[in-house]
C-alpha cells in the first residue's frame, strides 16, 4: 500500500486550474522531487496535501485511509510534515519552545517535558542546539529555515514536504542539509519529498525519482537523471539545450 | 522538580495580593479602596486568558460579568428557601449561565479569523441586554433587588455579613484561583497551542493544531472566571442587579487596557494593569469623576502603537538574560 | 386594514432610512477594503456628524442639509489626522493592533464629545413640512436624507468609476502589490481612502438626525456600530457598494421587525429587534462571512 495516493486531485482558482487531474503515489522511504517553474502548481500541490486547501475533485489517501476532507491539523497527527518556503517560526517563542510545539501536536502528541527532550534532539541533530533559548524572531534566515526543519522533524512525520528548504543557501550548507536529511530519513523511515524550482543538483543528489510538473499538470515522472534529461522538460524548463550532469 | 518550578511565577503575583490585602486590613478606610482594585486585577486576569493568550479581543466580554452576576441573583432571588445553599447555586449557574453564552457566541465565532470574530462579539453585550429587557426576562429592565429578601431570609446581621465578608472573601478566592488557573495554563499542552495559534494561526493548523478547540478552551476560561467576579463583585457585594449597569460596555474597555497596560499574556500584567488602574481610578474619581477613560483610551492607542507588549513584556525582554526571568511570567 | 398600512409605511420609511444606512455604512467598507482594518469606533464619528448638524441648526440656524458638507470636511480632517498619527504606523501590526486601536480612539472621541458636552440628550426640530404618497405620509426631512444619499452614493461611484484618484483606489482594493509596480503611491491611497471613510461616516450621522432628530448624545455611537457591521457584512465587508444595498435590506427588516414585533404583547419591539439583528449577524457569519450580496 502506497504511503500517499493521489487520484484526479483538481484545484481551481476562479478560472484558473492550478492543479489538473494529478494521480501520484508515494511510498515509505522514498526520496522523491517535485520540479516545475512558477505557477506550474507544486505549491498548491502540497497545499492539498496538507490540507490548507480542499480539492475540487479527487482523492487523497495516506496509508489506505481517505484524508480528502480532513482540516490540516488531523492530517498532522496521522504522520505528515511540512516546511514552508518562507519560514513561519513562532516569532516569541524561543527555539527550544518552537521545535516542542511540532513534537507536541505531531504523530508522537508528547507532553511538555517530553516534547522538549524531542526538541532538544532534533535541535542537536541539525546543528541548532546553541541557539535553543533564543527568540525565534531574532535568527538568521538560514538558521530560521534550520529551524523550521528540526520543528518539522520533531513532528514525527512518515511523510516530509520540504518546500524549497534548500533556496537562498550557499552550497557548503546544501550540501551538509542533503547530508542530513538523508541520513535522518533513512534513519526513521520518513519518505521525503523536496520541491524546487532551480536548484537542480540539489534534486539530483537527493532524489531517486522526480516529478516534473507544468502548467499543473503532470509532465513525466520517473527516475532522477532520466527525467532530468528528457528533452521535453528540458525544452518546457530549462529553455536551452542542456545536459544536467549527475554526480 | 518541573512541575513546581512552573509555579515559580505565581511567587511575585501572590506577593502583591497579600500586600494589598494586608494594607486593606490594616490600614483604617483602606479596605474598600483594595477591594476596588482588586476587582479590575480581577476582570484583566480574567480577560487576560483570552485576549493575552489568543489575540483576539472580545468587545462583548462583560456580557460574561453579567451573566455571572445574573446567575448569583437569580439563584438568590428565586431559590432563597436553600438559604446558605443559594450561595453555592449562585456560583453555579454564574458558570453554567456563562458557559452558554460562551457556546452560543463562540460556538459560531470562534471558527472565524480575528477580524470577523471581534465584530461577531461587538453585538453580544448589547444584544443580549436588550433580549433581557425586550423579553422581560429575569425581571427585564428593573433588574432583580435582593436586600429585602436577602435580610427576611437570613435576617438582617447575616445577610450584610453576605454582601460584606462572604462577597469580598469570594472575590479574594475567585482572583488567587483565577492566576493558578492561568499559569497553569500558560505552561500545559493548551498554552503551547494559544501561543503558537497567537503568533501564526496557519501555521499553527498545519502543526496539527485544533485553533478552534484551543480558542474556546480561553473563551471559556476567560468566561467562567469572569462570571465568578460578576457573581461575588456584583450581585453578593452590591444585591442588586440592574441590565444597564452590569451590561455596562466599559467594563469590557477597561479590561481591555489593564491588559494591555500590564502586558498581554503574562502572568504578572494584568496584575500590574490592574492596580495601576484601579488606584488612579480609585483617586481620579474624587478628582474628575467618570472621566477616567478619556485618559486611558488614548492611553490605549500610544500602548497598542508604541508599546504593544505592556509593562510586564517589556519587563520581561530586559530581564531575558537574567535569573530574575524565571519568576516574571 | 390598519395594520397593512402601518406595515407598508413603516417599510417605506425602512427604505429611506435604508439609503442613508446604506450610506453610513459606506465608510465602514471601504476603509475595510483598501486597508484590511475593521474601524471598531465607526459609531463615535456619526455622533460627531449628529452632533455638528444638532449645533448647526441649534446655534445658527444652518439646515442640517447645509451641514453636510461641514460634516463632510470635519471628517475628512479628522480621517486623515488620525491616519497619519496612528494608522500608519500600524499597517503591519498583527490585526489586534488595529482593532484595539480604533476601538480606542472611539472611546476617545466619545469621552471628549461628553467632556465638552455633558452626557445628556440633545434634539432638534426641522419641521418643513410632508409630502403625502398613497399610502402615508412622509416628512420632507426624511425625503431629503434619502436623496442626499442617493446623490452622494451616486458622486462616489462617478468618481470611482472615472476618476484617476478612484481608480487608483479601486487598483489598490484588487492587488496591492500589482497596484504598487504600476506607480501608484500607496500610502497616499491608503491615506485618502481612510480620509474618505471616515469622512462618508460623520457626513452620513448628519442625515441620521433628519430620520431621528431627537436622542442624540455622545452615546448614542454604540447602536449604530452594530448595525453597521450587520450592512456591512451582509453587503461584504471589503464591498462599499455591496454595503449600500445592504442598508436597504437592512432598513426594509428592522422597520418590519418593529411592527412584527410590536404585535407581540408584553415585548419591546426595539430592543429585541436590536437582538434580533445582532443573532442575524451571527447566523450571517456562521453560514456566509463573506456576505450575502457578493465577495470581498
Amino acid at each position: 500500500m502506497a504511503l500517499l495516493k493521489l487520484e484526479g486531485v483538481t484545484k481551481k482558482f476562479g478560472g484558473l486550474v492550478a492543479v489538473d487531474h494529478i494521480d501520484l503515489e508515494i511510498d515509505e522511504g522514498e526520496a522523491i522531487g517535485i520540479v516545475g517553474p512558477n505557477g506550474s502548481g507544486k505549491t498548491t500541490l502540497y497545499n492539498l496535501i496538507s490540507g490548507v486547501y480542499l480539492p475540487d475533485e479527487g482523492k487523497i489517501f495516506f496509508e489506505g485511509k481517505d484524508i480528502t476532507m480532513l482540516p490540516p491539523y488531523e492530517r498532522t497527527p496521522l504522520g505528515l510534515a511540512r516546511t514552508f518556503q518562507i519560514p513561519r517560526p513562532f516569532g516569541s517563542a524561543s527555539v527550544r519552545e518552537n521545535v516542542a510545539i511540532g513534537a507536541m501536536f505531531g504523530r508522537a502528541k508528547a507532553d511538555v517535558d517530553e516534547a522538549l527532550n524531542i526538541a532538544d534532539e532534533y535541535l542537536k541533530l541539525v546543528g541548532i542546539y546553541d541557539l535553543k533559548d533564543k527568540e525565534a524572531k531574532l535568527l538568521t534566515p538560514l538558521e530560521k529555515k534550520l529551524m523550521e526543519l528540526a520543528r518539522a522533524l520533531a513532528m514525527k512525520p512518515k511523510l516530509l514536504l520540504l518546500d524549497e528548504l534548500m533556496a537562498g543557501m550557499n552550497p557548503n550548507d546544501i550540501n551538509r542539509i542533503i547530508e542530513l536529511v538523508k541520513k535522518i530519513k533513512d534513519k526513521e523511515n520518513i519518505a521525503v519529498v523536496s520541491m524546487v524550482e532551480h536548484l537542480m543538483h540539489a534534486i539530483t543528489k537527493f532524489a531517486e525519482r522526480v516529478i516534473v510538473m507544468h502548467q499543473g499538470k503532470k509532465l513525466i515522472e520517473g527516475p532522477t537523471m532520466e527525467v532530468l534529461n528528457d528533452p521535453k522538460v528540458i525544452e518546457v524548463y530549462l529553455g536551452k539545450k542542456l545536459k544536467v550532469k549527475g554526480e | 522538580m518541573n512541575d513546581l518550578r512552573r509555579y515559580k511565577p505565581l511567587l511575585p503575583v501572590f506577593a502583591i495580593y497579600v500586600i494589598l490585602l494586608i494594607i486593606g486590613a490594616t490600614t483604617p478606610g483602606l479596605w474598600q479602596p483594595i477591594m476596588f482594585i482588586m476587582f479590575y486585577i480581577g476582570i484583566g486576569v480574567a480577560l487576560n486568558n483570552f485576549l493575552g493568550l489568543t489575540g483576539y479581543v472580545d468587545f462583548g466580554y462583560v456580557a460574561f460579568l453579567a451573566m455571572g452576576a445574573y446567575g448569583m441573583a437569580v439563584a438568590l432571588n428565586y431559590f432563597t428557601e436553600l438559604g446558605v445553599g443559594a450561595i453555592a447555586l449562585g456560583f453555579f449557574l454564574a458558570l453554567l449561565f456563562s458557559a452558554l453564552l460562551c457556546i452560543a457566541v463562540g460556538g459560531v465565532a470562534l471558527r472565524l479569523r480575528g477580524a470577523y470574530f471581534a465584530i461577531a462579539t461587538i453585538g453580544v453585550n448589547e444584544g443580549l441586554r436588550y433580549l433581557i429587557e425586550g423579553a422581560r426576562i429575569w425581571g427585564g429592565s428593573e433588574g432583580i433587588v435582593l436586600s429585602g429578601k436577602l435580610r427576611k431570609a437570613f435576617g438582617p446581621e447575616f445577610a450584610n455579613y453576605l454582601s460584606t465578608f462572604v462577597a469580598d472573601v469570594s472575590l479574594i478566592i475567585v482572583i488567587f484561583m483565577a492566576s493558578i488557573i492561568t499559569v497553569y495554563l500558560i505552561n500545559s499542552k493548551v498554552g503551547y497551542a494559544l501561543l503558537a495559534l497567537r503568533e501564526d494561526e496557519d501555521a499553527a493548523k498545519v502543526m496539527g493544531i485544533n485553533v478552534t478547540k484551543y480558542k474556546l478552551i480561553a473563551f471559556f476560561t476567560s468566561a467562567a472566571i469572569g462570571s465568578l467576579i460578576g457573581a461575588s463583585a456584583w450581585t453578593l457585594k452590591l444585591t442588586y442587579v440592574f441590565p444597564e449597569d452590569v451590561f455596562f460596555i466599559h467594563y469590557t474597555v477597561e479590561a481591555i487596557v489593564i491588559v494591555m497596560l500590564g502586558g498581554a499574556g503574562t502572568l504578572l500584567g494584568p496584575v500590574i494593569g490592574g492596580l495601576i488602574y484601579g488606584a488612579l481610578k480609585y483617586y481620579l474619581s474624587v478628582i474628575l469623576p467618570g472621566f477616567q477613560l478619556l485618559a486611558f483610551a488614548p492611553l490605549l492607542v500610544i500602548i497598542v502603537v508604541a508599546f504593544p507588549d505592556g509593562i510586564v513584556g517589556y519587563i520581561r525582554k530586559k530581564l531575558r538574560e537574567t535569573s530574575l526571568f524565571e519568576y516574571i511570567r | 386594514m390598519a395594520f397593512f398600512e402601518q406595515l407598508a409605511s413603516n417599510l417605506i420609511y425602512g427604505m429611506l432610512l435604508g439609503g442613508v444606512y446604506g450610506l453610513a455604512t459606506m465608510g465602514l467598507s471601504l476603509i475595510f477594503g483598501v486597508l484590511r482594518v475593521v474601524n471598531v469606533g465607526h459609531g463615535a464619528f456619526i455622533m460627531l456628524g449628529a452632533f455638528i448638524a444638532f449645533w448647526m441648526f441649534t446655534l445658527y440656524l444652518i439646515p442640517p442639509i447645509a451641514s453636510i458638507v461641514m460634516a463632510l470636511v470635519i471628517g475628512l480632517a479628522l480621517g486623515y489626522l488620525i491616519f497619519i498619527s496612528v494608522m500608519r504606523r500600524l499597517l503591519d501590526a498583527p490585526e489586534l493592533s488595529t482593532l484595539l486601536a480604533t476601538f480606542g480612539i472611539g472611546i476617545f472621541i466619545e469621552e471628549l464629545a461628553k467632556f465638552f458636552w455633558g452626557s445628556g440628550y440633545v434634539g432638534y426640530s426641522w419641521n418643513i413640512g410632508r409630502i403625502s404618497v398613497p399610502i402615508t405620509e412622509i416628512p420632507l426631512t426624511k425625503i431629503y436624507a434619502f436623496i442626499s444619499s442617493i446623490i452622494i452614493a451616486t458622486l462616489l461611484y462617478v468618481w470611482f468609476q472615472r476618476t484617476k484618484l478612484g481608480k487608483a483606489i479601486r487598483a489598490v482594493v484588487e492587488d496591492r502589490e500589482g497596484a504598487m509596480v504600476c506607480g501608484i503611491d500607496v500610502n497616499r491611497i491608503y491615506a485618502l481612502s481612510f480620509a474618505l471613510g471616515i469622512g462618508l461616516t460623520v457626513l452620513s450621522g448628519v442625515l441620521v438626525t433628519l430620520f431621528t432628530p431627537v436622542g442624540i448624545n455622545v452615546y448614542m455611537g454604540g447602536d449604530y456600530t452594530l448595525k453597521a457591521f450587520v450592512i456591512a457584512v451582509l453587503g461584504g465587508l471589503g464591498s462599499p457598494w455591496g454595503a449600500f444595498y445592504a442598508g436597504f435590506i437592512f432598513g426594509l427588516l428592522e422597520n418590519g421587525s418593529y411592527t412584527l414585533l410590536g404585535l407581540i404583547p408584553g415585548v419591546e419591539p426595539f430592543g429585541l429587534t436590536r437582538f434580533v439583528s445582532f443573532a442575524g449577524l451571527l447566523i450571517i457569519l456562521l453560514v456566509k462571512p463573506t456576505g450575502l450580496l457578493g465577495g470581498e
